[in-house]
């Protein structure tokens, strides 16, 4: 990890603001569209789009049965949680918006990023413009990895990940930013309680997601399986998603009775990544299935300090963006 | 990519892993001349000093992985040209978790062209990562003092460089001292199989390869007030050529590599290239050009197409694709499409590989020399650089017999000279004019 406590502590109350501030869903879900298409438009002018699902506000129960198949400890115990209703991505994040913010807001200064960044902000305060936003340095080699503008965006931190959600907000005066883990395995199972949510066993999964036994081993261009009974593509396989939360293995045991929006530990050194990959097992795609950054996921990082922003090479991490809802539109 | 349920945040799995693959990758690399300096900590687990010759992020982190590889090493001694960074360098280390093994004080902080001298007084084993100009320099001389070298890529910027650091190769065996160099792609696991499986016939003969490195401009560094001339352009280096001999060698160098070593380390026969500055020429990008191509020809008329570009918001890529008879290849994916798809599964950190290998040499007496390519695949680059700045068509044979050097020599920089490249009336630094510029 690159991102200093400070840091850390800070984006965690963003976080938890974010959610808290998100105002309880009455009986008020039956007013929102079931769905709505974003527009961004680019600083070429292009028109790139986002189509947002309304996940409705329930309670769930999060975690795996101690009897799941390839189950880890860390995924218990199992406990109720109760969510307000947001809308989430039907898809993974693509490389041509990530592309598009990189064009927005990159930064070609390498070195002394803190410095640049109140350097920016004194810049855009100057301009009208206090919220400017401090993108990516320069990427060692290339973003895309040779995969299509309609592959999911790969090889970012989560810093890099929650910056697009800046990004957006910033471009669309929205709440966008990263699913809890608690939303995102609400919403990958969708209502199911089975092992594989949308999928009845692990042969049914080839319907439903790019993984081992039918990737071929690579990532595929998004939203092009079968979506989940909520119309949300590649929750399971093709790339990890970043969530905003914290890791923390005994994370479970802290949840005591009903959670609310839980939004994870307030500290942790490494953040959470869900839903499994091209190249995982099936067990990896699991609904409660929970992979985090790992050193290794560094390792083509020759330099210290690491990228804030990149993970070489890494194509089988990505994410996809979820937006609070606000008290005006209920 | 490598990927795996299994976590390997404990330091047992992971170092298993990569001297596993170390062994694999270097097997054939390992000369066992004994001699007395060569074979000091034969056997041992006493204190290596380490000495680190540049402070940016690269050697920081190359510090730090010999610190890893060796518990028994200390980091002893540090040099640049600024002393901003040595202190910085410093505790990144320290911060980066490795504070038990530092034990640099102030007097062993040194600063300036002539630093790497004492780093190397100071150590058993140093690691060199500054501008690429200096490598030969300092590669020879610390062999020369006796000291084991790890050195970053490329290993010279000119002919006259190359056959500096041949001699330091050369030397090296005769001492029985380690040699390693920084072309991570011969320590990755995945590149290795890769490279295996295309020597082994899995797409046929070789019939091209096209090498693409074309990516958004080296981080630029805002003048700070007070620098003299010199200190700036050694600040910013990758955008002077007296310092880092431009793109080619800088970037292109870990592609061909990789093409030579498909080729069984073949060197080709002749080059032709061009490039020139397209968009970034404003001061701040110093003197280099933004893009470059090179056309090599290899024996049996194989031909390597290169290509590297440092301009923003163009179309990226970073790949070595391997055409054959049967099938294509990418060693950077590793991957290979031939009558059976294969794509590299494994998990390899090339860049702690390097130093695990290094540091197991230096321990069991059994010197490691990366000679035999790492000279090669450097003057690979260079014909090519030459050839895009002068238009000409180079050959291996006029570049191998070249004494070209960039001005001044290594040895003659000094801290209060006026640096070679200086800003012209037009408020930009001259660049070499093809079909004008005589190199060779």
């Amino acid at each position: 990890m690159n991102t200093s406590r400070k840091t850390i502590c800070v984006a965690a109350l963003v976080g938890c603001l974010m959610v808290l501030m998100a105002p309880m869903t009455l009986a008020a879900d039956k007013k929102l569209p079931k769905k709505y298409t974003e527009t961004i438009t680019t600083k070429d002018g292009a028109k790139l789009t986002l189509d947002m699902v309304l996940i409705p506000a329930g309670t769930f129960t999060m975690g795996s049965p101690a009897s799941e198949a390839d189950r880890q400890d860390h995924e218990g115990p199992q406990h109720k949680v109760r969510l307000d209703s947001f809308y989430l991505c039907s898809t993974e994040v693509t490389l041509e918006l990530f592309q598009a913010y990189y064009a927005e807001t990159g930064t070609a200064k390498k070195d002394f990023i803190d410095v640049q960044e109140a350097k920016k902000n004194d810049e855009g305060k100057k301009k009208g413009d206090p919220d400017a936003i401090t993108g990516p340095t320069p990427v060692y080699g290339d973003m895309t990895m040779g995969y299509s503008k309609k592959h999911p965006a790969i090889g970012l931190s989560w810093h890099n990940a929650m910056t697009v959600c800046r990004w957006l907000s910033k471009k669309t005066g929205k709440k966008y930013r990263l699913p809890t883990e608690a939303e995102w395995e609400y919403a990958c199972r969708a209502g199911t309680t089975s092992t594989f949510g949308a999928a009845k066993d692990a042969a049914g999964l080839e319907d439903y997601g790019w993984f081992m036994d039918n990737a071929d081993m690579e990532p595929h261009a998004v939203g092009t399986k079968k979506p989940n009974a909520w119309g949300l593509y590649d929750m399971q396989g093709n790339v990890c998603e970043w969530v905003h939360d914290f890791y923390s293995p005994t994370a479970y045991k802290a949840a005591a009775g009903v959670a609310s929006n839980p939004t994870g530990p307030k500290e942790g050194k490494v953040y959470l990544a869900r839903g499994g990959h091209y190249d995982a097992e099936a067990g990896e795609l699991r609904c409660a299935a929970r992979a985090f950054e790992e050193d290794w996921w560094r390792m083509n990082d020759p330099q210290i300090p690491k990228s804030k922003w990149w993970l070489p090479q890494m194509d089988f991490i990505g994410f996809r963006v979820a937006c609070t809802i606000e008290s005006d539109d209920k | 990519m490598a990927r795996s349920n299994e976590s390997d945040q404990g330091a047992g799995t992971t170092r298993r892993d990569f001297l596993k693959a170390s062994t694999m990758v270097t097997s054939a690399a390992v000369a066992g001349t004994l001699s007395i300096s060569g074979s000091a900590f034969a056997g041992g687990n006493g204190t290596i000093r380490v000495g680190m010759i540049g402070c940016g992020g690269r050697c920081t982190g190359a510090g730090a992985q010999a610190l890893t590889a060796d518990p028994g090493a200390r980091l002893v001694a540090m040099c640049d040209i600024f002393m901003d960074r040595v202190k910085g360098a410093k505790n990144a280390i320290v911060k980066a978790g490795k504070g038990d093994q530092v034990t640099v004080d102030d007097d062993h902080c040194f600063a300036g062209f002539d630093g790497y001298k004492h780093v190397i007084e100071a150590s058993d084993v140093v690691v060199i990562a500054n501008a690429a100009k200096f490598h030969p320099l300092h590669a020879y001389s610390a062999i020369k003092a006796g000291k084991h070298v790890f050195v970053e890529k490329p290993h010279g910027i000119d002919p006259a460089g190359l056959k500096l650091m041949q001699k330091a190769s050369d030397l090296a065996k005769e001492k029985g001292l380690c040699l390693v160099s920084g072309l991570h792609s011969r320590y990755d696991a995945g590149y290795a199989e890769t490279v295996k499986r295309i020597h082994d016939g899995a797409i046929g003969d070789i019939v091209s390869i096209e090498e693409n490195f074309l990516r958004g401009p080296y981080g630029i560094i805002d003048r700070k007030p007070g620098l003299t001339e010199l200190q700036w352009q050694c600040s910013t280096q990758y955008h002077f050529r007296w310092l880092s001999g431009d793109d080619v060698p800088q970037s292109l160098v870990h592609n061909l590599d990789r093409s030579s070593w498909a080729m069984g380390n073949a060197v080709p026969i002749k080059c032709h290239g061009m490039g020139g500055r397209s968009s970034m020429t404003e001061p701040i990008y110093g003197d280099v050009f933004d893009h470059h191509s090179v056309v090599y020809e290899f024996p049996n008329g194989i031909r390597v197409y290169a290509f590297c570009r440092t301009t923003n918001g163009c179309h990226n890529d970073s790949s070595s694709t391997v055409l054959g008879t049967k099938g294509k290849a990418s060693i950077t994916g590793r991957r290979i499409w031939g009558e059976t798809n294969w794509r590299y599964s494994g998990r390899c950190n090339p860049y702690q590989v390097e130093h695990d290998v290094m540091f197991k040499a230096i321990r069991d007496g059994k010197p490691v020399n990366n000679g035999n390519y790492m000279v090669p695949s450097t003057m690979i680059t260079v014909m090519g650089q030459l050839s895009c700045y002068t238009g000409k068509e180079v050959t291996w044979e006029q570049v191998n017999a070249s004494d070209f050097y960039y001005l001044p020599k290594a040895e003659d920089c000094r801290d209060d000279m006026a640096p070679p490249s200086k800003l012209a009336a037009n408020g930009s630094y001259p660049v070499p004019k093809p079909g004008f510029t005589k190199l060779l």
